[in-house]
């Protein structure tokens, strides 16, 4: 219990601060989901009344928002051996696992419904959206431990066909799959109305490959080990890297998917931002 | 041969991997973890011994194994009927999409040219069933291999308010198929795809197996984003006017720009339109693509209807840029103050009642010993204070009767006991007097009852800090609910009405403080202490006059009046019984419906603008209007992903055993072939994994 105690400690530290910020930010408002103006009524909270409305027309009116309206938030970790991966202090799946603790503790706030699925080559927890499942997915995250290969297009097809009901769906991965397979496995879920929200997470060395000495690499998944001098394919490497991001990003604009590309150096902030712009998407549009 | 699914024909590619593995060489430099190989195995960095591939019978097996399962994904298509073309009748569906959609740009005429070249096509053995669809789908021509009644059809179409559903259309065209024997089924799709809701699992539309789908997409051509601005929702506050009979209406109107504002768009400019007559124009500015103009407070007469428009400047989908409303006359709901003849027994439940608004009240007060039963007949709601012990029995008796004919009764029983009168209603038994010189408090409100419903959200009202110093303690009835079989309940309210009573506060020693009791079609809400200052300060918390104007709504059974339906709602209207059964609808078009009612009238609003109501034999006084719009959701142009959809409805696999025993000729499955192709592989590899054993034995002996 302490550690999910300290998981939900984490989760509310980065996003009350990153919402404090948000204040000062010109992004003002993008959180507030604003719905209409209401005729103030004695027992409404003064707080809630916009006083420039009342400069214009010497009536009180109080905000309303769409927050309080519940939507389905299902978080999809890949928690494949190719996340245990990290040259820093965090690891790809502890990064992601912060990020999806983060965005729960959002929706817990927006009073929506959560649900997490943890998958590698096959869905290896299911934790349904529900009001009350935040403390569930917090527990089933803190312990959730690397799984075997990745193959995404198993696993998510079988959530597809039990996310029936449209929602909002963020889904954390490295892809390490061809763009076709990645788009395959998730256009499932745009078709049957859902907003989804990509990041793919990558650590610094995934990127940059900045490692000086001939080496042995080992794939974390297959075992298979291959011999490399780093300095020599550096460029070629990061090549082939920026292309699968872009045929990604590329593909992805095209079928209306937010996607974004999170560097585990980076805070949680990038990523926060683009969950809250896309939510307020789906808000405005429903 | 060709496939269904072309793109996984693109696994082959993978061959490169074992390729790239019977290439690497064995060596144990210094080994560092990395997440995957996927890019460093595609960089042509090989040293000479590298490029020497080993083992190269394994490695065509397992080559061999990856083509196989690439082509099995591809699912490859053995289509006997393109072998014999024009062997086999041909049944046609043709299925057009007429939501609002379509009226954007040029898409209607589209749609249109496209079905004439799909009936164009049609020769004297085949058959064509044309289906119109939005919400709904409509067969409007059956089977028929006349093109000329098709051509009539088609040209009677036009689109229409609704949104688009799209597995009603594909069940009305799954249908017709599996009635057809025809050896050719097709189903044309002609449409903008747009990203509406699919009204149902796609799974349950499924066409029947062999059937082919073609989508006509008749957005090509169009600038993507498509971007659309709609008025999405309007708010409508009244207060008082300057003079009797007038009130002052505030619109409040929202704008959104589906598929972002365009470069150099101009700022947003509403008019606001009242019965006919154009009274203000606002022009907003963007603001993260929407919009939210308030327009300066109008004078208007409230004791008639008001038809209100919002029309922005029309675009290329005009329907969605006009917002219709309904201002209904003010509502006044008749109140009788019955107290036991004290000094300001009612001044703060007066007062309190004198500041709402939508609903207003209009307060009458009698005191108990002179109230007479032709009082009670003028009013919807029943207030008495303390005094319910006094009435008469003829008075007791009307008011029981009224209760049950669906008026409220709310009962304050407080320095007087009830006196057994409330056991007409299920409430019996002595309510003792409790004293609290410390104050109680409320401990438990039933926050889902409509009575508290202004403070079910936080911070929107606070009943702890209210201290109540007497009361009575009222019959507890057990839970938190019970019907009138509990024992606790039933006293001297045997009768053929059923009753049913629920305790929606508590003080904190478990006591009731508010009882409800339904009777009838009527509500009675039981107060375990007074409405004044003097036995608790509740009357002076910010939260009573929220309360109270709560409660007496909901003892009047009170239904604001809507602003405005949605197209493809059902409107559900009260007329006056006098004015006959028979009551007319007439639509926006001018269309005419007549309905016989007794006192609801229920119908389904199919169009945008206003709806006029009237008794078929009346005058015009009794006219009703209500007012509809489009679905917002429509007006979002984005589009689902055609090769999704039908991969959706075309699905050859699960389910096909069910369909194909509906009557129907199956036509042979010339999908199947891809089961034999992973029949293949599983051989593949068995080969493969035999070989690759026997070698690793070799080579460790």
């Amino acid at each position: 219990m302490g550690r999910i105690s300290s998981l939900h400690l984490i989760a509310k530290t980065v996003v009350e601060g990153f919402i404090s910020g948000l204040h000062r930010s010109p992004f003002l408002g993008r959180t507030m989901d604003f719905a209409e103006y209401r005729a103030y009524n004695p027992g409404d909270d003064i707080r809630q009344i916009d006083w420039k409305l009342y400069s214009r027309t010497d009536r009180f009116f109080v905000k309303e928002y769409e927050g309080d309206t519940n939507t389905n938030l299902l978080l999809l970790l890949d928690i494949s051996k190719s996340m245990d991966f990290g040259t820093g202090a965090l690891t790809k799946l502890d990064y992601a696992r912060y990020l999806v603790a983060c965005l729960a503790y959002f929706s817990q706030r927006q009073r929506d419904r959560v649900g997490l699925v943890a998958f590698d080559h096959r869905v290896v927890v299911h934790v349904p959206p529900a009001a009350k499942h935040y403390q569930v997915a917090l527990h089933t995250l803190e312990k959730l431990e690397p799984g075997g290969h990745s193959d995404l297009v198993p696993p998510l097809i079988e959530v597809a066909q039990h996310a029936r009901r449209r929602g909002l769906l963020v889904m954390v991965s490295d892809f390490y799959d061809t763009p076709e397979r990645v788009v395959e496995a998730v256009r499932g879920f745009k078709t049957r109305g859902h907003d989804v929200i990509l990041f793919h997470v990558l650590d610094p060395a995934e990127i940059d490959l900045p490692y000086d000495e001939p080496v042995d690499f080992l794939d974390l998944e297959s075992g298979d080990r291959v011999s490399v001098v780093p300095d020599s394919l550096r460029e070629q490497y990061r090549r082939l890297v920026q292309e699968h991001v872009e045929e990604l990003r590329r593909r992805f604009t095209q079928l209306g998917i937010d996607y974004t590309l999170i560097n585990t150096a980076e805070p949680l902030d990038n990523a926060l931002y683009r969950y809250l712009a896309a939510r307020m998407w789906a808000m405005k549009s429903r | 041969m060709s496939f269904l699914a072309p793109l996984f024909l693109l696994g082959i590619l993978a061959v490169g991997v074992p390729i790239a593995l019977h290439l690497s060489r064995k060596r144990t430099p210094k080994a560092i973890a990395f997440p995957s190989l996927m890019f460093v195995a595609k960089v042509p960095y090989r040293s000479v011994r590298r490029r020497r591939l080993r083992e190269l019978a394994l490695l065509a097996l397992r080559c061999a194994a990856l083509v196989a399962l690439a082509i099995a994904f591809a699912r490859p298509l053995l289509d006997s009927a393109a072998a014999t073309p024009g062997s086999e009748r041909r049944e046609l569906v043709l299925l057009v999409d007429r939501s609002f959609s379509m009226g954007h740009g040029e898409r209607w005429q589209r749609a249109l040219e496209e079905a004439r070249d799909v009936i164009a096509t049609l020769d004297g053995s085949d058959a064509a069933t044309l289906v119109a669809f939005d919400e709904r789908a409509e067969v409007v021509v059956p089977p028929t291999a006349d093109s000329g009644r098709l051509l009539a059809a088609l040209s009677g179409l036009a689109t229409t308010s609704r949104s688009t559903r799209y597995v009603p259309a594909f069940k009305a065209a799954r249908t017709q198929l599996l009635e057809s024997s025809a050896g050719v089924r097709q189903v044309v799709f002609i449409g903008d795809l747009q990203r509406g809701e699919l009204g149902g699992a796609l799974e349950d539309a499924a066409l029947p197996p062999g059937a082919e789908l073609l989508l006509r997409d008749v957005t090509a051509g169009e600038a993507v984003p498509v971007s659309n601005v709609a008025l999405t929702g309007v708010t409508l506050d009244r207060t008082p006017g300057p003079s009797r009979g007038r009130e002052q209406l505030q619109v409040t109107v929202r704008a959104v720009a589906f598929g972002g504002v365009e470069q150099g768009a101009a700022a947003p400019s509403l008019r606001l339109e009242l019965d006919g007559r154009v009274v203000q124009e606002q022009v907003g500015s963007w603001s993260d693509d929407s919009t939210t103009v308030t327009f300066a407070p109008v004078d208007f007469d409230a004791r008639v209807i008001t038809r209100g428009r919002v029309l922005a400047a029309n675009d290329s989908l005009p329907l969605d840029d006009v917002l219709a409303f309904v201002v209904s006359p003010a509502d006044a709901i008749p109140v009788l103050l019955i107290d036991d003849g004290g000094r300001e027994r009612g001044l703060y439940v007066e007062r309190a009642l004198s500041t709402a608004r939508r609903p207003r009240f209009t307060l009458e007060r009698r005191s108990a010993s002179e109230v007479v039963p032709a009082d009670l007949a003028r009013a919807r709601v029943v207030a008495v204070l303390d005094g319910i012990s006094l009435l008469q029995e003829a008075t007791r008796t009307e008011l029981t009767r009224m209760v049950e004919a669906g008026s409220g009764l709310l009962v304050s029983v407080a320095r007087r006991d009830s006196g057994g009168a409330l056991s007409a209603f299920g409430l019996a038994g002595r309510e003792e007097l409790e004293q609290a010189l410390s104050g109680r408090s409320l401990a438990f409100l039933d926050y889902d009852h409509p009575v508290f419903e202004p403070f079910v959200s936080a911070r929107s009202g606070d009943f702890s800090s209210a201290r109540f110093f007497r009361y009575r303690r009222l019959p507890d009835i057990g839970g938190d609910s019970a019907r009138d079989d509990d024992p606790a309940i039933r006293g001297g309210g045997e009768g053929p009405v059923t009753s049913a009573a629920q305790v929606l506060a508590r003080f904190d020693d478990g006591a009731p403080a508010l009882v409800e009791v339904r009777r009838g079609g009527g509500r009675v809400l039981v107060w375990a202490t007074t409405l004044d200052a003097e036995w608790s300060d509740l009357v002076l918390q910010p939260v009573f006059v929220p309360w109270l104007d709560a409660a007496f709504r909901h003892l009047a059974g009170y239904q604001p009046p809507r602003e405005s339906y949605q197209v493809g709602q059902t409107a559900r209207l009260e007329v006056p019984a006098e004015s006959g059964r028979e009551w007319l609808v007439v639509a926006p078009s001018g269309a005419n419906q007549t309905f016989e009612t007794d006192g609801e009238l229920l119908f389904e609003v199919a169009e945008q603008g206003f709806y006029q109501v009237r008794p078929v034999e009346g005058g015009p006084s009794t006219d009703l209007t209500i007012a509809a719009n489009v679905d917002p959701a429509e007006s979002d142009l984005r589009q689902l992903d055609a090769e999704e959809l039908a991969a959706s409805v075309t699905a050859a696999g699960g389910g096909t055993g069910e369909r194909s025993g509906d009557g129907a000729e199956t036509p042979p499955d010339a999908s199947r072939a891809w089961w034999y192709v992973l029949l293949a592989v599983t051989l593949l590899l068995v080969g493969e994994s035999l070989f690759a054993n026997r070698r690793q034995g070799m080579r460790a002996t």
